[in-house]
């Protein structure tokens, strides 16, 4: 005859087990499952007092500090002789395995000490008491606890999933209609925690994106200054002469992050304000460095895609995304100061490069005269008319060494070898005054008396060699 | 709109619960978008004495934009400008700084703080500004003369 199996029924049972698994029933109505009148299992949350830094071999350096980890899992039952004469049988677990086998057999024995202490009376309780001050302790568990990478993953998803549970019961003020909200309906930012309701934070993200203002897409709590949860940088900045830079950098930390797209998202502002937003950090971000390069068709002028790339890598290369503290080029990053730039001749990049490819129209420029791409090495003045040195040099050493293809334009130097040159456009000329020569008989221009390059064919066989090894000397 | 209203509303309601010190406040009419202020002049300071008339207008889409808080009564003050808007410069009613989490109770408590301490570093009135740096007691002296005169 099955028998409802509630704690009243316990309690009032004249078994004495049966009513100490009533009291137990009554304190644990959630966590306890009652299997007969003298068995249960009862589920432990493990939520320790500080929570346990878990580390995994691929997990990264950083420990992930865990809140909650999954319960223990307590099966009990009483036996005929108990509490007198046997104490009761135990058996501890945990899904996932989290605490090793000996941990719990070491608890196990602990439980059953419990009842020889307490004379061979009623010890359910006590045990339940200890086992819960050992999950405050997160079962003195060696910190960093390092675990297997899935059991990483699974007891990370446990903890995200447990303070969501916990966060979706709580009831919020929000910060912005003043009202209080079910957490269901809540979202809690992840830079500061700070918790508003979804809708107002999605209406006040939204008018900020359609109206341009990217860069208040922030906590809307009015005295947040939370950085985000990356600690500052802490190395000095590369010039510690420079105190306004350090000064910068705190007040850089001191903002609160601008959200990144993900969130917005989760938040539930549409794809195509996500997107704008984007855009327009990124946008921004490459205005704020000097360094960029702009399309030189006036009508576009879009980024070109060095600059561009140059700053994705910059930023992937300091983990942030254009979101977090709202900074182009970055106090971690000052190698793309304009001073840098000027002086940076002797380590490539690609903004030093001629060839500047526009982002959105793909038009192929020169960075230095602005014209349509010439090759590399046709010589063009900036628009300004200032040279670096390395282009003065260049150019010097252009004028000095090389022969203009007649066709194509492209210096060409000789090495070694006869006057007669065919370049790599298939054009044959003479290296001495540029002048076509015929293909089929090349050599009638040296052989024609009264020429300025009459007899000179052989001039000057052994190639520039001479001249460019003396250069650097006469430069020097 | 409705969302605005029911904030507005709510806020009126803490403030009438939870009154402010030197700060009355009445809506007009059932519009609860534009209220009447009156702050009346911080005991040790210039413009004690004298109750100040202010209009608090607050956006359609309040509280994500901010709201416009102007001087009715003529005042002699370095963040009030001196013109027929009585604008007041506060740093937390420019729209790049506004926090929608941020209440029209913290607004006027700062527009009264502001009575006992101007900024003259945030100034809307240089010349006032640079007065009260540099000659306080001219500056005080005229102020006390514009609340007897203004704000009685």
């Amino acid at each position: 005859m099955p028998q409802l199996l509630t704690h009243e029924a316990l309690s009032e049972s004249d078994d004495e087990r049966a009513q100490e698994l009533g009291t137990i029933a009554s304190i644990f109505p959630e966590e306890l499952t009652i299997l007969t009148f003298t068995s249960g299992i009862l589920n432990l949350a493990v939520t320790p007092l500080q929570p346990l830094a878990t580390t995994s071999p691929s997990s990264g350096e950083t420990p992930v500090l865990l809140e909650h980890l999954p319960p223990v899992k307590l099966q009990f039952s009483l036996p005929e002789a108990y509490p007198a004469a046997a104490p009761p049988t135990l058996e501890l677990s945990t899904t996932p395995a989290w605490l090793l086998p000996e941990k719990l057999s070491a608890i196990t024995q602990q439980c059953l000490d419990l009842w020889e202490e307490l004379g061979h009376g009623q010890v359910v309780w006590a045990i339940v008491d200890h086992l819960q001050q050992c999950a405050e302790r997160a079962f003195d568990v060696a910190a960093p606890f390092c675990v297997s990478d899935e059991l990483h993953a699974e007891l990370v998803e446990f903890n995200e999933k447990t303070k969501h549970e916990i966060f979706n019961k709580g009831t919020y003020d929000c910060g912005i209609c003043l009202e209080p909200k079910k957490g269901t309906v809540c979202h809690a930012l992840r830079s500061c925690g700070h918790v508003f309701c979804r809708p107002c934070l999605r209406d006040y993200y939204v008018g900020l994106i359609k109206e341009g203002d990217v860069n208040s897409v922030r906590c809307s709590d009015r005295s947040c200054v939370k950085s985000s949860t990356r600690p500052p940088p802490t190395q000095p900045p590369d010039n510690p002469d420079d105190p306004e830079a350090a000064q910068r950098a705190v007040a850089l930390a001191s903002l609160p992050a601008t959200l990144p797209p993900e969130e917005l998202t989760d938040i539930g502002v549409p794809a195509d304000l996500v997107t704008r937003y984007v855009a327009m950090k990124k946008k921004k971000a490459l205005e704020k460095d000097p360094n960029t390069i702009y399309c030189a068709q006036k009508w576009c002028q879009a980024p070109s895609r060095a600059s561009v790339e140059l700053l994705e890598e910059t930023m992937k290369r300091n983990g942030s995304g254009y979101w977090l503290p709202d900074r182009g080029a970055t106090p971690a990053a000052p190698a793309k100061k304009p001073k840098t730039a000027e002086e940076g001749q002797d380590h490539p990049s690609p903004l030093r490069e001629k060839l500047q490819v526009c982002s959105v129209c793909s038009f192929a420029f020169c960075r230095v005269c602005l014209a349509s791409w010439h090759g590399d090495f046709q010589i063009c003045k900036s628009i300004d008319g200032k040279l670096t040195k390395e282009e003065l040099a260049n150019e010097e050493y252009l004028r000095l060494n090389t022969t203009p293809c007649p066709t194509c334009q492209s210096p060409v130097i000789k090495s070694h070898g006869c006057n007669h040159m065919i370049c790599a456009c298939d054009t044959h000329f003479c290296f001495l005054c540029s002048a076509y020569l015929a293909a089929e008989n090349p050599y009638v221009h040296f052989n024609t008396r009264g020429t300025e390059c009459f007899q000179r064919l052989w001039e000057g066989e052994e190639g520039d060699l001479e001249n460019h090894l003396a250069w650097p000397a006469e430069m020097g | 709109m409705a969302t605005a209203q029911r904030r507005i509303t709510r806020e009126y309601a803490e403030i009438q619960s939870n009154q402010l010190e030197g700060v009355k406040i009445a809506p007009i009419d059932n519009d609860m978008f534009k209220w009447n202020i009156e702050l009346t002049g911080p005991k040790d300071s210039p413009y004690a004495g004298g109750t100040f008339k202010l209009f608090l207008t607050l956006p359609d889409n309040y509280p994500f934009k901010p709201p416009i808080l102007s001087f009715q009564t003529k005042i002699y003050h370095p963040n009030v400008s001196n013109d027929d808007k009585g604008s007041m410069c506060l740093g937390i009613l420019r729209s790049d700084a506004w926090k929608p989490s941020c209440k029209i109770a913290a607004v006027l408590e700062m527009a009264r703080g502001l009575l006992l301490e101007p900024n003259p570093d945030d100034a809307v009135e240089g010349s006032i500004a640079e007065e009260y740096k540099s000659r306080k007691a001219s500056f005080e002296k005229t102020a006390k003369e514009w609340t007897k005169q203004y704000a009685k």
